[in-house]
């Protein structure tokens, strides 16, 4: 066992602050060396001050970096992968959808989707562009400004058949297992960032003749966040660092992470926003940027209660292998 | 990181599994699964876990090889937890012999201390105490005023301790005393081994709020102890304490992380019996995952921890956070552990043989102690905001 950061580990997220929206440092390595390092990446960032680890761009492109291996190929950034309002019809020569979807993505993202339908227990997955003439798009912005809610009502709109069965069923579940860890470690890295960001006010914000850091309960609310943030820390590190191979297991500890993380992390951004007093309600503070981004985060996948029903419930043998017990 | 066993790592893990499997681990195993509520009842239970341990070449991994130990790496004792907790095992019960005693007797005691002192420390026959604390010198230790005085023959101690646990079942103990009057706060103190049944050593039950009294009053009245009973030289006692708490980090922090894990399985359990519409009516499902996940987390910053101990031969910032997350994680363990057991677990009268024996009720009232005892919570912020976060106070 090796439970700490090697050096070149340590490197990387100290990197971070020479090139803030770029990825390619991360590479394109075994997923839970991948994961380890966008969360280092994330960390990093917020230690360096860099109000959001992955610009919108960046996170594009991570996305990219993330998705290609397993699909090829790949330009589309979004999965809806609820697809519970969308019908499918294939007639043997052309495939084409009709219905309505959302997606969550960031604004000027790609043009291109990949839709999941899932209908007598048999798994699909599309693409679909959002530019068809048979598709109207309304954009909707989001609590995070640089991302939006994309509404498509598709009319007959072609569509590409990408994956089916077991191999449809396992990208939409490698990708939703990512995407909360990935969650996870944004998340922590906007907490450090905002955490950072109070100890520099405190230290310097002077008043009744001393500075707020010398304030007992200022103090201590930072100690108490600092080590919330080291806990948190500790599980996504732990979490992303296994090889995902084990399919469910990291469906787990994904949920796990954004269980933890999703709390800790919007506790930490209120605390520093509460800690800069009137300067933190300010728009140009910054913080409140960080707080609606994690707000975004945590809301995946049914957010942090969803995923706490989810492992309370296996965890209390009241699910197992996707049978209930009454 | 690399959370994978090595090969070694690996064989040592199976080789404890079997030791676990075997007929001695798992009758004491099955009795610890009704750990009673009942401070002494505890203390025989987990001194017979510790003798077993030790029985079967367990105890001392981290040890070095002349002091009777093995001299693996904290790893090893990770392993070993991380077993103990599968099997929900016992905490041993001279947990403060071992992991606060015994490494101030390795950095600071003379050899003959050693020899003398370290194999039953590790056997589990020589129970020691920790008498720091006093009535005006709790969190504030550099206040103590129990004096020690030069005679020809040793030394004569005088004062009252206060805290000071297990020292009804211990044989010797350490103890912080002034040796210069005249020295203001952390400088003039030492330590001294006192044998606990010297005469003028009294020591008196300290009855805490669950009932029990793991906590004593140290009465030291005249008590005379040999020259040979200071441990360093004259004037190292805070020295002493401070490497005391520091030595201790990481063993101390795996083995009341894992019995938390312990705690927490064992509430699950119980949980486990009840329908599904219950346990969600009364949103247990998502308290549940929520505490489960803080307690997987805090156990992998345990991890970070010993991984830095081991790196860097000292405990690093997270150590600082470690007592913290802990301590208020374990209340809110033992509180969830008490209220789902409802009116009855408040109303019904310990009954060891039916193994309702209010183990529920005696941890909640335990568990309040965790956030004071060994550096309270506000402790722990300050030493976090001015020494980790660098705040100027």
């Amino acid at each position: 066992m090796q439970l700490v950061l090697n050096p070149d580990q340590i490197a990387l997220r100290d990197r971070c602050h020479e090139a803030p929206t770029t990825v390619d440092e991360i590479g394109n390595a075994v997923e839970g060396v991948l994961l380890l390092n966008v969360a280092l990446r994330c960390e990093g960032a917020g230690k360096s001050g860099t109000e959001r680890p992955f610009s919108p761009e960046a996170a594009s492109a991570l996305w990219r970096t993330l998705w290609e291996p397993r699909i090829g190929n790949m330009t589309e950034l979004g999965l809806d992968v609820d697809g519970s309002g969308l019908h499918i019809s294939n007639d043997g020569e052309d495939i084409t959808v009709t219905g309505r979807s959302e997606l969550l993505q960031a604004v000027d993202s790609q043009e291109t989707v990949l839709l999941s339908c899932e209908g007598s227990g048999y798994h699909q997955v599309f693409e679909v562009s959002l530019s068809e003439p048979r598709s109207s798009t309304v954009v909707r912005p989001a609590f995070d400004p640089s991302m939006c809610l994309t509404e498509t009502t598709f009319s007959g709109t072609p569509a590409l058949l990408r994956a089916t069965g077991d191999q449809a069923s396992q990208w939409v579940s490698t990708y939703r297992t990512m995407r909360l860890f990935l969650g996870a470690a944004e998340m922590l890295g906007l907490a450090e960032y905002c955490l950072n960001a109070t100890l520099v006010y405190v230290s310097d914000r002077r008043q009744f003749g001393g500075k707020l850091a010398g304030f007992q309960t200022v103090r201590h609310s930072c100690a108490q966040a600092f080590s919330e943030l080291q806990l948190a820390r500790s599980l996504v590190y732990a979490s992303v660092a296994r090889d995902s191979s084990e399919g469910a297991k990291d469906r787990e500890a994904a949920w796990r992470a954004h269980i933890l993380v999703s709390s800790i992390a919007l506790d930490v951004c209120e605390t520093a926003i509460h800690l800069h007093g009137g300067h933190g309600l300010v728009w140009e503070s910054g913080l409140h940027s960080a707080l609606r981004r994690v707000w975004l985060l945590r809301a995946q996948e049914g957010g942090p209660r969803a995923a706490a029903d989810e492992v309370g419930e296996r965890l209390l043998s009241l699910r197992s292998e996707g049978k209930e017990r009454v | 990181m690399n959370l994978d066993d090595s090969p070694s790592e690996a064989r040592f893990r199976q080789e404890f599994r079997g030791w676990l499997q075997g007929d001695t681990a798992q009758a004491l195993l099955q009795e610890a699964a009704h750990e009673p509520g009942d401070v002494e009842r505890r203390f025989d239970l987990r001194s017979r876990w510790h003798r077993a341990l030790y029985n079967g070449g367990w105890m001392g991994l981290t040890w070095p090889k002349e002091h009777g130990g093995y001299g693996y790496p904290l790893s090893y004792q990770l392993i070993l937890n991380e077993e103990m907790v599968t099997v929900e095992a016992p905490p041993i019960a001279a947990w403060v012999a071992v992991e606060l005693v015994a490494p101030v007797l390795m950095r600071w005691g003379t050899v003959e201390q050693q020899a003398k002192l370290l194999p039953r420390i590790l056997s589990g026959d020589l129970i020691a105490c920790q008498g720091f604390s006093e009535q005006e010198a709790g969190s504030d230790l550099a206040a103590v005023r129990t004096r020690a005085s030069r005679l020809e023959e040793g030394w004569q101690l005088d004062g009252t301790k206060m805290w000071t646990s297990w020292a009804r079942q211990a044989q010797i103990g350490l103890v912080l005393a002034r040796t210069d009057p005249t020295a203001k706060r952390h400088h003039g103190l030492s330590c001294f081994l006192v044998d606990m049944t010297a005469p003028g050593v009294i020591v008196e039950p300290l009855r805490m709020l669950h009932g029990g009294a793991e906590e004593n009053w140290l009465l030291l009245r005249e008590a005379k102890i040999p020259k040979d009973a200071i441990v360093g030289s004259e004037g190292d006692g805070w020295r002493i304490v401070m490497d005391s708490l520091n030595l201790a980090r990481g063993v101390s922090s795996l083995s009341r992380t894992s019995a938390l894990e312990v705690s927490l399985s064992r509430l699950v359990k119980r949980l486990r019996d009840r329908s599904l519409s219950s346990l969600r009516a009364e949103g247990l499902v998502q308290r549940v995952a929520a505490l489960h996940t803080r307690v997987q987390a805090l156990r992998w910053l345990t991890y970070r921890l010993v991984g830095e101990i081991d790196q860097e031969g000292v405990p690093g910032p997270i150590a600082s956070t470690e007592k913290l997350l802990w301590a208020q994680l374990s209340a809110d363990v033992a509180r969830l552990a008490l209220e789902i057991g409802g009116f009855q677990t408040l109303t019904e009268p310990p009954d060891w043989d039916r193994h309702t024996n209010g183990a529920e009720r005696f941890e909640y009232l335990r568990s309040l102690a965790n956030a004071i005892e060994g550096g309270t919570d506000e402790i722990q912020r300050e030493i976090i905001a001015s020494r980790v976060l660098g705040l100027e106070g």
